[in-house]
């Protein structure tokens, strides 16, 4: 069992980039690099060519299946679950809700929608703020993985599945959300990208990210039936229109 | 029908079909998938086994795995021999046209006489490196021998080509492998290197359908000089190294045919 610890801690077997996502229902990143036999089934079937084999400059990883979220990101159809022979997809992701590729991370320094809600909190804007709302908007979860806080804020939440569709939608240069993959920030399982990248902070552990009571407290919120509002307008309402009714 | 005729029919079937499959994938027509590392046709799996084995070994475990898929190729190869090799090997069909040049021809005919007929010592460096690769995929952890199997680095390079309309770097593997067969060792890839052959060849029992001798003949030697594998049909017809082509037989001169297709020896 040592010498197989020994061979397993091959650190080369994980390395992560940012954007660079495995496909959907793929098991833990060292156990999909033993489980792989790099067939490119999945590579066949997906309908969207989001899927990319990996080449040669990817070192150990060459062969295997890649989704670059910022090139074409995951639809979420569930076909390459189905077809991979040796269970480095897990069979059992058939639902769009069920993958966990990653986790979207929103750049709060220059996504628009929060420079939007810093402005509106300040009180004037320098001309960036823009009410963007792409990310919320294009989510196949929408109002579950991405909720919109105050209307304004957008936020991800633990139910993403990091398909990257934001990403790649996104309009801002640089983009503003980008996607963590599943188990970068597991120092135990990070392997070459965690030796390279030890003094960094863990993104994935990062508050952003709402779980649990949070979450639905936020989703609570998003309900419009208890505030009322009261609009004032500047015109008189209660005249009857000629002619109507 | 001549077997070399029907032979030739099927490699190019086999290789067009490789180019084919990605396409009917292209129009999202499913019924069949995948490379010839592991297929799907309907709701039948077959898969190259070697490549099965070696993510038996990195994973250590065979949950999930689809061992099921093995069955046909271990099948096959249990009634019939190594006929992936010589009837649809795709690695085959290219190194056999290349054969044919008229530039290569001298030097592949003298490569093929100086080529050792010691079957013993060709067996051997095989079965070594076969078990070096195994060693291989254990020191990494990982299954490698998609890289190292022809038929496998063809069929993704067809379905890379089909699909992303590029080629990738692991075509520079069956450059090296061809250089290798065509200018400097005789069938180097096939009776030593590939581990897609040498596992199918482990199935291979004494019943297998192989090439049965009976009884005298004029010992010519046409045989011995047709065999592409280097072995002689009238001792070594059931050597796990033959792959059942059956050039042999058609090489042969005699009236009497000594040398005939039948299950397990004579």
């Amino acid at each position: 069992m040592n010498l197989r610890n020994l061979l397993n801690n091959n650190p080369f077997k994980a390395d992560f980039k940012k954007n660079r996502l495995r496909p959907p229902g793929a098991v833990a990143e060292d156990k999909f690099m033993e489980r792989c036999i790099r067939c490119g089934r999945c590579i066949a079937v997906c309908p969207y060519r989001c899927i990319e084999r990996a080449d040669a400059s990817d070192g150990l990883q060459v062969g295997t299946p890649y989704i670059y979220a910022d090139k074409k990101a995951c639809q979420l159809c569930m076909l390459c679950t189905q077809v991979c022979p040796t269970g480095a997809l897990d069979p059992s992701f058939t639902q769009p809700e069920q993958p966990r590729m990653g986790l979207a991370k929103i750049d709060e320094n220059t996504c628009l929608n929060y420079i939007y809600a810093r402005d509106e909190a300040r009180g004037y804007t320098d001309g960036t703020a823009l009410y963007c709302n792409t990310c919320h908007n294009v989510c196949p979860l929408q109002d579950s993985a991405i909720i919109l806080q105050d209307f304004i804020v957008p936020i991800v939440t633990d139910l993403c599945t990091g398909c990257g569709i934001c990403v790649e939608r996104c309009p801002t240069e640089p983009r503003s959300v980008e996607i963590i993959p599943a188990g970068m920030g597991d120092a135990d399982r990070a392997g070459l990208y965690h030796l390279r990248n030890r003094l960094q902070k863990d993104y994935t552990s990062s508050d952003e990210v709402l779980h649990g009571d949070t979450l639905l407290d936020e989703k609570s919120k998003l309900s419009s039936g208890e505030d009322e509002f009261n609009f004032e307008a500047n015109f008189n309402t209660d005249t009857k229109i000629e002619g109507w009714e | 029908m001549k077997a070399t005729r029907a032979r030739r029919i099927i490699q190019i079937t086999v290789f067009i079909g490789m180019f084919i499959i990605p396409l009917l994938n292209l129009l999202e027509i499913y019924f069949i998938k995948g490379t010839f590392i592991s297929m799907d046709i309907g709701s039948l799996g077959i898969a190259d086994p070697v490549m099965i084995f070696q993510a038996l070994l990195s994973g250590m475990s065979a949950a999930g795995v689809l061992l099921v898929s093995v069955v046909i190729p271990l099948l096959l190869v249990l009634f019939f021999g190594r006929v992936w090799c010589s009837w649809a090997c795709p690695y085959t069909l290219i190194l056999q046209l290349a054969e044919r040049l008229p530039f290569l021809r001298k030097r592949i005919l003298s490569n093929k006489a100086k080529a050792t007929a010691n079957n013993f010592r060709v067996r051997l460096l095989r079965y070594a490196v076969f078990i070096g690769f195994f060693v291989l995929v254990g020191i990494a952890g990982v299954p490698i021998l998609h890289l190292f199997s022809p038929p496998a680095v063809i069929s993704t390079q067809a379905l890379l080509l089909v699909k992303t309309a590029a080629l990738s770097v692991e075509l520079l593997f069956i450059v090296v492998i061809l250089v290798i067969d065509l200018r400097f060792s005789y069938r180097f890839t096939c009776r030593v290197l590939c581990p897609t052959g040498t596992c199918l060849s482990l199935f291979k029992t004494s019943k297998s359908l192989q090439v049965q001798y009976a009884g005298e003949c004029s010992n010519c030697g046409a045989c011995v000089k047709a065999c592409p594998m280097k072995l002689d049909p009238k001792q070594e017809s059931g050597d796990r190294l033959c792959y059942n082509c059956g050039e042999c037989i058609e090489a042969c001169q005699d009236a009497s045919k000594p040398l005939k297709w039948g299950f397990g020896e004579k």
